[in-house]
């Protein structure tokens, strides 16, 4: 209590000061912190923090404005309309309305099939069925799980400067996939992630659950790295991830100071951090004993095949090594080799440090011995070829055998939490407890008390599990209230909060907030199941609106769309939009799950990837040329070596959660789209298929814009499309090629109505 | 160039082209290019509709050459005599604590063993490594007092490219082209170039735009027809006039059914239009056949050591008058040997690094110099640390150090002839004038008229900066 005194002093004192920051930057958050929070208790001393904040209220039961309404959606949003003297867009055609259902759902476009099938059906079911078959579609956990990894930040590989890749990654990515496919409910969704191992011990698929808190980058190079700071990064990583997805905090700012909006308290960073504070990250094995025998079989089997062509190297070399390590003696200086001539009992410890440093400079390395080679084409052919025969038999090793990547807890002896100021582990402060933040607890707040720790297993504290139980609980004011938010995000748009991951005093103040709080309600009511959530939004009339702001009231008054009063038109993400790409152009691979698919890579992106040792290839292309074919989330993520398709259509880093990912327009796009190999192919492929599909040039067009729009083409858009595939005298094949190209590349192609 | 043109016609083809000028005239032409292709789309209220600089700018343009690995202060620019009397002894305790990626605990002193003269006006040390520096003594603003918070290659890289040790944040070319926008219509704004034996360890992180949107990162640029990735088709059928007729078909349909004022649509019709004039200015502004010989001569690019440093510095200088705002030009990557990372044998590996890029450096200064084009062309040497007083394993190789290093300064708006900071006795830790990462990148952002502190992106929760939450401009360097 005199200490914040003290700082409050200290803070006014310094006040002028302040855009320098030189004295108390610390007090002077304190200071705005309670502004924001609005706490009078804080200037007493009391350690409590309370906030009228809206997010950290209870979730309100609220009625439906009008219950007759079909869809309590529309009910919630037709009031505000109202209010507003604003009128709904008409609906959109069937046709867009399938196209977009399709796209949110599963992140394909529907076939002509499809599409057929739905116009037929005039019965009012007709919607609900396809929204059932969407659902039920094994696309849809794979369409939904690219958002969540967007959170998660999954990659195949560490990041960073060895960027080391990670063989087992993809089960959690996989696992992921299963869970909403079969709609795991999110409560239990949540606890295996934060918790896998205490919640269900001893259990395969909890332990790979738990791999969200590692899908993140993490730092691993030689060298004197303080063992404390790295751990204190990961804690905070993995603190801040749970914060932002799971609670919609930016807990992450109260690392280093008092959170400079919201009512969190370094204390409260550190009381959240503390249960994490006796994770491991580690990969215990989860094979079976026969996959261990299995491998070291298939292993051996190719070392032998590898030893004679090794060997033949190291014989050819050896004369190179030889010339070059004489040719280094001779550069000693006398002092240097009259050290290297004492015996190492006769050396001082300095003479000793001198020895061992020649040793080094006298080592033989690659770079020399290739330059070396480089002058003798011959023997570099033979060691090219030797380095190329060793390299195909390397990369047909078997892949390890499985471990899980996880976050897991291996004793209940717990190092102690301590804040730390500014974030620094050399300046360690008060001793703290695992808590949640006080100000989710606070008397006037709603979220219910942490339950006790519990142990469903000796080994371990529990702590992760309570708290995991603590954020499930249906009570609690911020979980539901933020995954209901990103399920609309993705399918309207933007959220009812605009700032997905930040419910916060400088988060956006939710745009209805009783529907908000309904679905959220409603989240509860269905057992936290989300697929019922995903089938009320898509059936809202709202959703099944026109996008295009046409010249009307409602546009004047409302340009942002704020009210929902027409759709949003939304440009396809980056893997929706490759996706989209393979499968009108016939050559989508449906296989599901395994590790990632090592696609072609432009070749100045390959060499891009780091390496300090000499490697024939550093991106082995998958032999199989369908698996190049298959979802983008299948795709080998490498941190640092991103797609260039996908990077230039705002695919995240992968560096830290990405809640709501970029739109931009640039000419890389263009480029990517137009000339990549992959669009290319994609292009000849689609019309590949569209010859085979029909002799008449107009039943051709027709069936291209089926699958690209999801529509029949206009008589005048035949006709131009006729005119431009006949006004040029290259063969048939390359004509249609350009065709389709072009139409990849159509603003309407690339955007979901 | 002017900013505010409307996409120029190029090889007019047919009706469509015509009709899309017409549009172009009336539909969208109130609004120029280079603001369409800023627009973004579904983001959260874009805070810079047109981005320009808070103040009056000192350099419009700049180039980062980025010595990777970390060049040895001492020597370079910062002899210390002191090291001569140290040499082969254990480090004196009374430099205090040195640390460094995988020293042991009582190193033992490594003198230079370069030659040492003072050159230009202001009498600036340079060792013969350099010699094609000398001339340009009173041209640079030498900073020897630099500080970073890594000295692991990786975190330093990105902290010298984003002001934070981890990846993920948006890169000082990508700030600056977010802030400022861009000067060409038909280049990207933020070019990179790495060298061919390999990138630098931190990878594509070093050039990323973070949260920001795609558009601001580094676009890598390489010698050759194909400058950059996917420029052309890898396929010798799809000629221009092909593509031509593939783009005037796509816009076709793209303005069938376009509604007025739908900016979104309207840029990406623009964004084809400038992927195509890019697809023909690209490869002429790394065409150096259109150099004179003199020219070429002058960058070393005749000659294999300077071939291909030459070279990426003379496309930067075409580069740079062509209207790209940034350009990362890398020296070091890949093994090693092909780094600044001198930890066997500093003068082996500093002889061999020199010798490919002081002659095309110097060579830089002097062209930009001549062509009027150094007023207002910041231009930055360094790496991500400096370098070890003290031996590695007593070896002849230094180690990692990134609490006092140099780095120089040239051109818009910075005092040439200039030195400032120090290091102590053996070049260790800064003694005066720290200038810590955070305050070059504040110092940097006011040569290019953006105050560090304003110029913010909100993500998070909060409101990111270049500087994080520090950084002061170092007026020492400002002329």
């Amino acid at each position: 209590m005199g200490k914040i005194r003290r700082d409050i002093r200290s803070a006014q004192a310094s006040f002028r000061f302040w855009p320098e920051r030189s004295v108390s930057f610390r007090a002077w958050l304190l200071i705005f912190s309670w502004f924001v929070a609005g706490s009078g208790s804080v200037l007493c001393g009391s350690p409590s923090v309370a906030s009228d904040h809206w997010s950290f209220q209870p979730v309100r039961a609220v009625p439906i404005p009008s219950p007759t309404r079909h869809n309590p959606i529309d009910a919630f949003l037709d009031q505000r309309l109202r209010e507003r003297g604003l009128r709904s867009a008409p609906p959109a055609s069937r046709e867009a309305w399938l196209r977009r259902v399709s796209f949110d759902l599963t992140g394909l476009p529907p076939t002509p099939s499809e599409r057929a099938s739905f116009l037929a059906d005039r019965s009012q079911k007709a919607r609900e069925r396809v929204v059932d078959r969407l659902l039920a579609s094994p696309r849809h956990g794979e369409r939904w799980a690219q958002h969540w990894l967007d959170l998660a930040h999954y990659a195949d590989s560490n990041g960073f400067e060895l960027d080391a890749d990670r063989p087992d990654a993809w089960r959690y990515r996989d696992w992921v996939i299963a869970a909403l496919n079969r709609d795991l409910p999110y409560d239990e969704f949540l606890t295996l992630q934060v918790a896998g191992d205490e919640a269900a011990p001893g259990q395969v698929e909890a332990l790979i659950a738990s791999g969200f808190g590692r899908a993140g980058p993490r730092e691993e190079v030689a060298g004197n790295i303080d063992p404390e700071v790295k751990r204190q990064d990961e804690l905070t990583h993995v603190t801040s991830t749970i914060g932002s997805v799971f609670m919609g905090l930016t807990i992450g700012c109260a690392r280093c100071h008092d959170h400079k909006f919201d009512p969190i308290p370094a204390a409260d960073y550190y009381s959240l951090q503390a249960h994490f504070a006796g994770v491991q990250l580690q990969d215990p094995p989860i094979y079976q004993p026969e996959e261990l025998t299995r491998f070291q079989a298939e292993s051996n089997r190719i070392r032998v095949l590898i030893q004679p062509l090794a060997e033949a190297r190291k014989k050819l070399e050896q004369p190179y090594r030889d010339r070059l390590r004489a040719a280094k003696e001779t550069g000693l200086t006398p002092q240097e080799k009259a050290v290297r001539a004492k015996r190492k009992e006769d050396r001082t410890p300095e003479e000793q440090r001198l020895f061992e440093g020649t040793s080094t400079a006298l080592n033989v390395t690659w770079e020399e011995v290739a330059e070396a080679f480089a002058q003798h084409p011959a023997d570099h052919q033979q060691r090219e070829a030797l380095k190329r025969q060793i390299h195909d038999l390397e990369i047909q090793m078997p892949p390890p055998p499985a471990r899980a990547m996880s976050m897991v807890e291996v004793t209940n002896r717990l190092p102690e939490t301590q804040v730390l100021f500014r974030g620094n582990v050399k300046a360690k402060r008060e001793a703290v407890e695992p808590a949640p933040p006080r100000v989710l607890v606070a008397r006037r707040g709603g979220a219910p008390a942490p339950p006790p720790v519990e142990r469903l297993d000796p080994t371990r504290s529990g702590r992760r599990l309570a708290l995991a139980r603590w954020m499930a609980d249906p009570s609690h004011p911020l979980t539901s209230r933020v995954i209901v938010n990103r399920l609309w995000q993705h399918h309207f748009g933007r959220g009812l909060v605009a700032t997905p991951s930040d419910f916060g005093a400088r988060g956006a103040r939710p745009s209805h907030p009783e529907l908000l709080d309904w679905l959220a309600g409603e989240l509860i009511r269905n057992q936290w199941r989300l697929k019922p959530l995903h089938r009320l939004m898509v059936l809202s009339e709202a959703y099944g609106r026109d996008s295009d702001p046409v010249d009307s009231t409602s546009h004047r008054s409302d340009p942002d769309n704020a009210t929902w009063w027409r759709m949003n038109r939304r440009r396809m993400d980056a893997e929706g939009l490759r996706d989209s790409v393979l499968a009108v152009s016939g050559r989508f691979d449906g296989a599901a799950g395994g590790p990632g698919v090592r696609a072609p890579l432009e070749p100045e992106v390959r060499e891009l990837i780091f390496t300090e040792a000499e490697v024939v290839d550093l991106w082995p292309v998958d032999p199989r040329e369908r698996n190049h074919h298959r979802r983008s989330i299948y795709l080998m993520r490498k941190r640092n070596v991103p797609y260039p398709l996908l990077n230039a259509f705002d695919a995240p880093d992968a560096q830290s959660p990405c809640p709501e990912r970029a739109v931009s327009t640039h000419a890389p796009q263009a480029l990517a789209l137009l000339n990549s190999q992959f669009a290319q192919k994609a292009a000849r492929d689609f019309a590949n298929s569209l010859l085979a599909h029909s002799d008449k040039p107009s039943l051709r067009v027709e069936e291209a814009y089926l699958r690209c729009f999801g529509r029949k083409p206009t008589t005048s858009e035949i006709k131009a499309a006729i005119r431009f595939i006949q006004a040029d005298s290259r063969p048939e094949m390359e004509r249609w090629t350009d065709f389709t190209l072009a139409l990849l590349n159509t603003n309407e192609f690339i955007h979901v109505p | 160039m002017n900013p505010h043109s409307v996409p120029r016609p190029v090889s007019g083809q047919g009706w469509s082209r015509r009709d899309f000028l017409t549009r172009a005239g009336h539909g969208f032409g109130a609004l120029a290019l280079a603001d369409l292709l800023r627009i973004e789309a579904a983001a959260p209220a874009p805070r810079r509709l047109s981005p320009q600089a808070h103040f009056a700018p000192k350099a419009k343009r700049c180039i980062f050459l980025f010595m990777v690995g970390g060049p040895s202060q001492m020597d370079l620019f910062d002899p210390k005599p002191a090291l001569d009397r140290l040499h082969g002894q254990r480090l004196p305790p009374s430099f205090g604590k040195i640390h460094s990626q995988f020293l042991e605990s009582d190193p033992l002193c490594l003198r230079s063993t370069r030659t040492w003269g003072r050159y230009g006006q202001c009498g600036m040390d340079m060792s013969d490594l350099i010699p094609h520096m000398r001339p340009h003594a009173d041209d640079i603003a030498l900073l020897r007092s630099c500080v970073v918070d890594s000295v692991i290659h990786a975190p330093a890289q990105y902290q010298m490219s984003s002001g934070r040790m981890f990846m993920g944040h948006p890169s000082l070319g990508s700030w600056l082209t977010y802030g400022l926008g861009s000067i060409s219509d038909n280049l990207p704004a933020f070019v990179v170039m790495s060298q061919p034996q390999g990138t630098p360890e931190g990878g594509a992180p070093c050039w990323s735009s973070g949260y920001l949107p795609a558009r601001h990162q580094g676009t890598l640029f390489r010698p050759g027809p194909n400058p950059i990735v996917n420029l052309a088709p890898d396929n010798s059928a799809f000629t221009r006039s092909r593509q031509r007729r593939i783009i005037d078909f796509t816009q076709e349909l793209n303005r069938r059914n376009l509604r007025q004022g739908d900016a979104e649509l309207e840029a990406r019709i623009a964004s084809y239009e400038l992927a195509f004039r890019m697809q023909a200015e690209a490869p002429d502004a790394v065409d150096l056949s259109r150099e004179s010989a003199a020219t070429r001569a002058l960058y070393g690019v005749d000659q294999p050591a300077t071939a291909d440093f030459g070279s990426r510095c003379l496309i930067a200088r075409r580069l740079l008058e062509r209207g790209v705002r940034f350009v990362q030009l890398y020296s070091g990557g890949g093994p090693v040997a092909w780094q600044w990372d001198a930890h066997d044998d500093v003068n082996a590996n500093h002889e061999r690094m020199c010798g490919a890029t002081d002659k095309p450096v110097a060579a830089l200064l002097t062209d930009l110099k001549r062509r009027g084009l150094l007023d207002d062309t910041l231009v930055i040497w360094g790496g991500e640390f400096g370098r070890t007083p003290v031996s590695q394993k007593g070896s002849r190789g230094r180690d990692h150090n990134a609490t006092g290093f140099s780095m120089w300064f040239a051109g818009g708006g910075v005092k040439p002839g200039t030195i400032h900071g120090s290091t102590d006795e053996i070049g260790l830790h800064t003694t005066s004038g720290r200038a810590h990462i955070h305050d070059i990148h504040a110092t940097i952002l006011h040569l290019m008229g953006l105050d560090h502190t304003r110029l913010t992106h909100p993500h998070g929760g909060r409101d990111e900066r270049l500087t994080d939450v520090h950084g002061h401009v170092i007026q020492g360097l400002l002329a």
